[in-house]
């Protein structure tokens, strides 16, 4: 089955791809994602897609396919929201199932993305807690597994 | 595969996966078998349990002496060699830590505003392998704050600490430890490593933190001369620490400040540690006994091809023994590696 898996941009990498990390680990193995970017983000999201694929492959997966968009103004919530349904869209209807990750990036792009994943009931919607500032800035397998708890909305709310 | 230290939380995560958050570090070789015992919990709290006591220890070691022959014992380390290994991972303290915080409170840091003079810490050979300056927290390069402003280094210790000896006929070893001792070949031994750790703490102090380096000969004399001359050439204070009550004396015959570290003189039943100081603990641990065995995996200080930059950046080997844990090392570390290479781009 394929899997999709909808995420954002952020300043740095880490946060980008720990849940994407962790969701590997879990056996939620992508085939499918989508980036939302903007121009000044440009330079981490395209490191952090990269790590996408190492990410997947190095779970056994086949190379996922990565759909970057941008866009121009970071409040341009419509847009934003465009682009989270319409991911979501794309995966329904290719019959995959489907993960959004609410962990990166802004938090409004986070409330916009979480509110679409709940009103089209998406099957996972995946945030990564990191207990502690010590290991901000550390990627997933770097991190203690008891300091770093991938939460799925799904289950909690 | 090679593991640099900072990413042994890979190993300690997949045994955490595997159901060993409780597992026991061992020395490959039945005379003494276990050495001791992690409890993985939370990232600042875990446990470390010590099975084994010095004296026990010992008794293993001088088992060894009589079945395999005074040489081969040697590679493995002195119960006294063990226990700075912990202290050295951080998780012990050392014996006389009240003492020497109060000595560095009321030395150390100095009000350079003030026009107080700068004060920069030296020591004795016989403390650098156990990576002192990070164990009393002495000076930290990142934040650039802790008790000193700098460090002096005289070059008689880090000619004291040249005692690269290597093992060119592995027989004996194997024959006494069993077969990972293969991997010893033209490799250092024993005291030898300790001394390559002493080395390594050395440089990092000298290229890192920037040390002063002041000629000297080997001997206390000499060091002790070397820091002197220093000392009165320069408009500092030095605080000298050693593991050796001579050596202190000595120093503040000098007119120096001179404070001994001592080191504990025994185990305690337990302690907690963060994951961090167990990762730590595990390398010293590998680099000190040479090899050590966790479960599914076995760990080597030294191996066959260990090379000069092996030992800067701080790598061991680690042979999975299931395939299945192997995958899923190379994996992780395939991740940590290419995030780190993209992180600095």
């Amino acid at each position: 089955m394929e899997r999709v898996w909808i995420t954002n941009g952020s300043t740095s990498i880490a946060p980008v791809v720990n849940s994407l990390a962790a969701a590997c680990d879990g056996e939620y193995v992508p085939t499918d994602i989508y980036v939302l970017s903007n121009p000044v983000i440009e330079d981490v999201t395209e490191a952090a897609t990269s790590l996408m694929k190492t990410i997947v492959t190095a779970h056994g997966g086949e190379e996922p396919s990565i759909s970057v968009e941008s866009i121009d103004d970071e409040t341009d919530f419509e847009a934003i929201f465009e682009y989270v349904q319409s991911a979501i869209e794309a995966g329904d209807a290719a019959g995959s199932a489907v993960a959004v990750d609410i962990t990166p990036g802004r938090r409004f792009w986070s409330i916009i993305s979480f509110q679409a994943g709940i009103k089209n009931g998406v099957d996972h919607l995946f945030y990564s807690h990191v207990q502690t500032e010590a290991y901000f800035g550390e990627c997933y397998p770097a991190i203690p597994r008891t300091a770093i708890n991938l939460i799925d909305f799904t289950e909690v709310v | 595969m090679r593991v640099r230290s900072d990413h042994l939380t890979v190993l300690l995560n997949r045994l955490a996966d595997r159901g060993d958050e409780q597992f026991v570090i061992e020395h490959p070789s039945l005379d003494v078998g276990e050495l001791l015992r992690i409890e993985l919990d939370r990232y600042d709290s875990s446990t470390v349990r010590f099975v084994t006591k010095g004296d026990e220890y010992e008794s293993s070691r001088q088992a060894v002496a009589r079945a395999h022959g005074e040489a081969v014992s040697k590679e493995l380390p002195s119960a006294s060699d063990f226990l700075k290994t912990v202290v050295a991972s951080g998780i012990l303290d050392v014996a006389n830590q009240d003492e020497i915080k109060t000595f560095l409170d009321r030395y150390g840091d100095p009000d350079l505003m003030a026009g107080h003079s700068p004060v920069f810490a030296g020591f004795d050979t016989n403390l650098m392998s156990w990576q002192i300056d990070r164990v009393l927290g002495l000076h930290d390069p990142d934040s650039g704050v802790g008790y000193v402003n700098g460090f002096v280094l005289a070059t008689g210790v880090r000619d004291e600490l040249d005692w690269d000896y290597k093992c060119h006929n592995t027989d004996p070893y194997v024959d006494a430890f069993g077969e990972s001792y293969e991997e010893f070949w033209n490799q250092t031994l024993g005291s030898a490593r300790l001394g390559r750790l002493g080395l390594l703490t050395y440089r990092r102090i000298r290229d890192i933190e920037q040390a002063v380096e002041v000629q000297s000969d080997r001997g206390d004399a000499a060091i002790i001369d070397a820091y002197d001359e220093y000392d009165r050439e320069n408009r500092s204070d030095i605080v000298l620490f050693s593991n050796d009550r001579n050596f202190v004396e000595d120093a503040r015959a000098h007119r120096m400040l001179g404070q001994r570290v001592d080191f504990p003189g025994e185990f305690p039943r337990k302690t907690t540690a963060s994951w961090r100081e167990i990762e730590r603990l595990l390398y010293l641990l590998a680099i000190v006994f040479g090899v050590i065995e966790v479960p599914g995996a076995t760990v080597y200080g030294v191996w066959r091809g260990k090379d000069e930059l092996d030992w800067q950046h701080e790598r061991v080997k680690v042979d999975a023994r299931s395939p299945k844990l192997e995958a899923k090392l190379q994996s992780d570390l395939s991740i940590v590696e290419s995030y780190e290479e993209l992180s600095v781009r």
